[in-house]
C-alpha cells in the first residue's frame, strides 16, 4: 500500500524533516541533492518518503548537478526541490541562474551554516541573505522565504512550491542550523485543506512557433516537455518564443526587464510580513531563527515597560521595503537584528531612510544567537 | 550504362558555398558539379550541377551537405525536365 | 537559371524559424545532424518522441534550435545532468544529449562518468572537434600533444584524452566512435543507441575548419575529411597494430555493447519496494 504523501497529524519534528514534508505536501515527486552539513536531513527524509508515494530520490554527483537535475525534472512537469548549505548554494548560482532566465519552478532549501567559506557547518548564521538575492550573475529577481519554526519550515515550503509554481521562478527557503536540527511540534493538515497552487500549463496541441512561452510580466504559461509544444528553452538571451538572440542589445534589453517585472509587477502578492508593533516606540526587526529571540526581547521589554514591538520579515526577497517604510513612520527606531554582519541591514536602513534611524545588532558571538539581555542593553541604550 | 535520371535542386538560401566548405564536389564519385560563377544573395559561389546525366544517385552530396542544401530525386518525367532546362538556359 | 528548390526529405524535423544555421561554411556539425534526423526518420520514431539536450559550445547549437522538438539549451558542461532529470520525469522519452568535447569533458567531465556509472538510458553524442571552437580555437581535452592553439602558442604540452576509453571505464553499456567521413554508419550506430536501454555514447570526430584546421595549420574542410578519410582504422584492424602504428589514427566502430543494470528501471524497482513496504516512517 502506497504511503500517505500528507502526514496529516500531530508531529514532534526536526525542522529539515518539516521541510521535505512541507514539499510532499505540496505536490513535490522530484529531488536531488548532496550531502552536506546541516541540510542532509532533508535529503534522508525524501530519499525514504519520495519512493513511497512514487516519486523519486537521486544524489548526484555534486550541487551543480543537482540544481541541473531538478530544472530537467522540472521541465518534465514534475515539482522539483534540492536541499544544500551555503557552500553548496554557491556550487549552485550559475544554474539558479538558468532556472531564472529559463523560468523553471523549483524549490531551494538552503540550511545555513557558519561561513565564509567551510567555516562551521553545525553553527547556524544568516550569512546567505545577499548570497540568495545576488549570488547569480547580472540583475534579476528572486523569491526567498524565512521560516522561523519548525511548523513555518513546513508552512513555508508548501508556500515555495506555490510561488514557484504562480511565478515559473526558483525559491529558496531559508533556514538554518539552528531550525534545520531543533525539534518542535508541527501540525499537518488535511491535504484538502493544504492550498496547492500548479503552474499554467500551454494549451494542448499548440507549439512553440505560434504561442509564446517566455517573458510575460503575468507569467507567461509553460510548454513542459514530453506534450508535443516542441519547447525551444535556453538561457540564451531569447524572445518569447524561445528564439535565441545573441546579436541585438535591444533583446538583450527587453530580457532583463520582462524577467526582472514578472516578479517585480507582483511584489505585494508575494511579500509576507507579520508584526506587533502597535504603540512601540523601538521595532525589532527580524527573520528566520533570530524573530524568536526579537520575540522574546519585546516580551521581556514589555514587562519592563519599554515599549517594544518587533516585525517579521517572512519573505526576504523581494524586500519589503513599503512595510518597512510604514512601520517606520509610526515609530522612533528601528533595530535590526540579524546573525551576520548586516545583509539585510542596509535594505532595511535605505528604505526608511529619511523616515526613522535603523541601527544594527549583530549577536555578540556571531553564530550564536542574540541574548535577551543584551539586546534591551542595547534598547536602552538607543533610548538615551 | 543505364542511370535513372535524377534532378538535383541547390538551395541557394541553405548553400555556404563551393569556396568555404565544397564537400559535395569533393565528394561527388563522377564530378556532376563544377563552382558556379555567380553569388547567391549570401555572397557566395554555390555548386552548380555539371554534368547531371553522370550522377548515379550515390547520395553523397546530399547525404554529406553540412546545410541540406542539396535534395537529389528520381526524374519523373524527364522529357519535360529537359524541355523545361533548354527553356529556362537564358 | 532558375530551377524549383525542393525540400529535403529531413527538412520536417527542422524547426521553421531555424532552417538556416549559423555553422562556418563545411562544418561537420551539419553531416552529424542530417544523420541524427535520418536515424530518427529510419526507425519511424516522431519529435515528439524525444527531448534533446546540449550544452555551450557550436555543436550544441545541433539540435538548438534547429530540431523541431522539445530542447533545453543548458549552462556549459551540464547537458547531462539536466538530461537526468529528464529523463527521470520522462521515462518514456528518448532523451539524447548533444554536445561538445570540450563541453563534456573537460568542464563536464563529472557529470559524464557518472551518467555513465549510472548507465542511464540516454543516447549521449559528443562532437569531437579537438578545439574549443565557438571561443575562437582554445586548447581542449582532445586536442592533440604539441599542436598551436591560441592559448597553448609554443605548442600543447598535455596528452589528449581516448573520450571512448573513459566512458568504458566509468560503466556505459554502449560505445562507438565515427567521423563526419562516416555518415551512413552514423546513421545505423545511432538507430542502435538511441534504442539501447542503458548509457548510449556515441563520439563523432567531426572538422572545425575556421578555429581547428585554418588557425592550427591542418587544412579546410574538405581536406580535414580526407585526413579522416586516411586515418581511420576499424576496430578490428586496429586489434592487428603496433601501439606505435596507432599514433595519429582514429579507431573507428563500435565498440561497446553490453546489458547490465539501468538506471531508470532500477529506481523504478526502489519505487516498487517502497511503496510495497510502505515507506520507511
Amino acid at each position: 500500500m502506497t504511503e500517505r504523501a500528507v502526514l496529516t497529524g500531530r508531529h514532534f519534528m526536526m525542522g529539515n524533516f518539516a521541510c521535505a514534508e512541507g514539499a510532499l505536501a505540496a505536490g513535490c515527486r522530484f529531488a536531488a541533492g548532496y550531502p552536506i552539513t546541516p541540510a542532509t536531513e532533508v535529503a534522508e527524509r525524501l530519499a525514504e518518503r519520495l519512493p513511497a508515494v512514487g516519486g523519486t530520490f537521486l544524489q548526484m554527483e555534486d550541487e551543480i548537478g543537482s540544481m541541473a537535475a531538478i530544472i530537467g525534472a522540472s521541465w518534465g512537469g514534475m515539482k522539483t526541490l534540492t536541499a544544500t548549505s551555503g557552500p553548496g548554494v554557491s556550487l549552485m548560482l550559475e544554474n539558479i541562474g538558468f532556472a531564472v532566465g529559463t523560468e523553471t519552478p523549483c524549490v531551494i532549501v538552503n540550511v545555513m551554516r557558519g561561513g565564509p567559506t567551510t567555516g562551521i557547518p553545525t553553527v547556524e548564521l544568516q550569512g546567505d541573505v545577499i548570497q540568495v538575492r545576488r549570488g547569480s550573475h547580472g540583475d534579476y529577481q528572486i523569491i526567498a522565504l524565512a521560516p522561523s519554526s519548525v511548523q513555518e519550515c513546513f508552512d513555508y515550503t508548501v508556500e515555495a512550491f506555490n510561488l514557484a509554481e504562480r511565478f515559473r521562478t526558483p525559491v529558496f527557503v531559508l533556514t538554518d542550523a539552528f531550525l534545520g536540527h531543533m525539534r518542535e511540534e508541527l501540525l499537518i493538515p488535511e491535504p484538502e485543506a493544504i492550498p496547492v497552487t500548479d503552474r499554467r500549463l500551454f494549451p494542448t496541441g499548440v507549439d512553440t512557433e505560434s504561442l509564446p512561452g517566455f517573458l510575460d510580466e503575468d507569467v507567461a504559461p509553460m510548454p513542459v516537455f514530453g506534450l508535443g509544444h516542441k519547447a525551444h528553452v535556453t538561457s540564451s538571451c531569447h524572445d518569447a518564443y524561445g528564439r535565441r538572440n545573441v546579436v541585438d542589445a535591444s533583446a538583450l534589453d527587453v530580457f532583463i526587464k520582462k524577467l526582472h517585472g514578472k516578479i517585480e509587477a507582483h511584489r505585494d502578492e508575494i511579500v509576507r510580513v507579520a508584526q506587533d508593533a502597535d504603540g512601540a516606540e523601538i521595532v525589532l526587526v527580524s527573520y528566520g531563527s533570530i524573530f524568536r529571540c526579537a520575540q522574546a526581547v519585546v516580551e521581556a521589554g514589555r514587562a519592563g515597560g519599554l515599549k517594544l514591538g518587533w516585525l517579521k520579515l517572512g519573505t526576504l526577497w523581494p524586500f519589503a521595503d513599503k512595510e518597512i517604510q510604514a512601520v517606520a513612520k509610526r515609530v522612533k527606531r528601528l533595530i535590526v537584528l540579524e546573525n551576520n554582519l548586516g545583509q539585510l541591514f542596509h535594505y532595511v536602513q535605505a528604505a526608511a531612510a529619511g523616515v526613522a534611524p535603523v541601527s544594527f545588532l549583530p549577536p555578540r558571538v556571531l553564530g550564536e544567537m542574540h541574548e535577551i539581555a543584551d539586546v534591551l542593553k542595547a534598547v536602552r541604550e538607543v533610548r538615551a | 550504362m543505364a542511370t535513372q535520371p535524377v534532378i538535383i535542386s541547390i538551395n541557394d538560401k541553405l548553400c555556404k558555398g563551393a569556396d568555404g566548405c565544397g564537400i559535395c564536389l569533393a565528394l561527388c564519385p563522377k564530378d556532376v558539379f563544377k563552382i558556379a560563377e555567380r553569388l547567391t544573395a549570401r555572397g557566395i559561389r554555390p555548386p552548380q550541377v555539371d554534368k547531371v546525366t553522370a550522377c548515379t544517385n550515390c547520395g553523397n552530396c546530399m547525404i554529406y551537405c553540412p546545410d541540406m542544401a542539396i535534395v537529389v530525386r528520381l526524374d519523373e518525367m524527364p522529357e519535360a525536365a529537359a524541355a523545361a532546362s533548354q527553356s529556362n538556359d537564358q | 537559371m532558375s530551377m524549383a528548390v525542393y525540400d529535403h526529405p529531413l527538412a520536417k524535423y527542422i524547426r521553421p524559424s531555424a532552417k538556416s544555421t549559423a555553422n562556418c561554411p563545411g562544418c561537420g556539425n551539419g553531416i552529424l545532424a542530417q544523420a541524427i534526423l535520418q536515424a530518427v526518420d529510419e526507425l519511424g520514431l516522431s519529435m515528439d518522441d524525444f527531448v534533446f539536450v546540449s550544452g555551450i559550445g557550436c555543436s550544441a547549437w545541433i539540435p538548438s534550435p534547429s530540431f523541431f522538438a522539445d530542447v533545453l539549451h543548458t549552462t556549459h558542461g551540464r547537458p547531462i545532468a539536466f538530461a537526468t532529470g529528464i529523463k527521470a520525469a520522462l521515462p518514456h522519452k528518448h532523451v539524447m544529449v548533444v554536445s561538445g568535447d570540450g563541453d563534456l569533458t573537460a568542464i563536464g567531465g563529472n557529470h559524464l562518468i557518472h551518467a555513465a556509472r549510472r548507465n542511464i538510458a540516454m543516447t549521449v553524442v559528443c562532437v569531437n572537434n579537438g578545439i574549443y571552437g565557438m571561443t575562437g580555437g582554445q586548447v581542449a581535452p582532445t586536442t592533440p600533444l604539441g599542436l598551436m592553439t591560441v592559448t597553448t602558442p609554443f605548442g600543447n604540452a598535455e596528452n589528449p584524452f581516448d573520450i571512448c576509453k573513459l566512458v568504458e571505464g566509468a560503466g556505459a553499456s554502449f560505445i562507438a566512435r565515427w567521423t563526419t567521413y562516416h555518415p551512413r554508419q552514423i546513421v545505423k550506430t545511432m538507430k542502435k543507441a538511441i534504442q539501447k536501454k542503458g548509457f548510449a555514447f556515441v563520439e563523432v570526430i567531426s572538422q572545425c575548419p575556421v578555429e581547428f584546421g585554418r588557425k592550427t595549420g591542418m587544412g579546410n574542410s574538405v581536406q580535414m575529411m580526407e585526413h579522416y578519410k586516411q586515418n581511420s582504422v576499424s576496430l578490428a584492424k586496429a586489434k592487428t597494430m603496433a601501439p606505435e602504428a596507432l599514433t595519429g589514427k582514429m579507431v573507428v566502430g563500435e565498440f561497446v555493447d553490453i546489458t547490465k543494470p539501468e538506471l531508470i528501471e532500477t529506481m523504478a524497482a526502489v519505487r516498487t519496494r517502497a511503496m510495497a513496504s510502505g515507506g520507511g516512517n
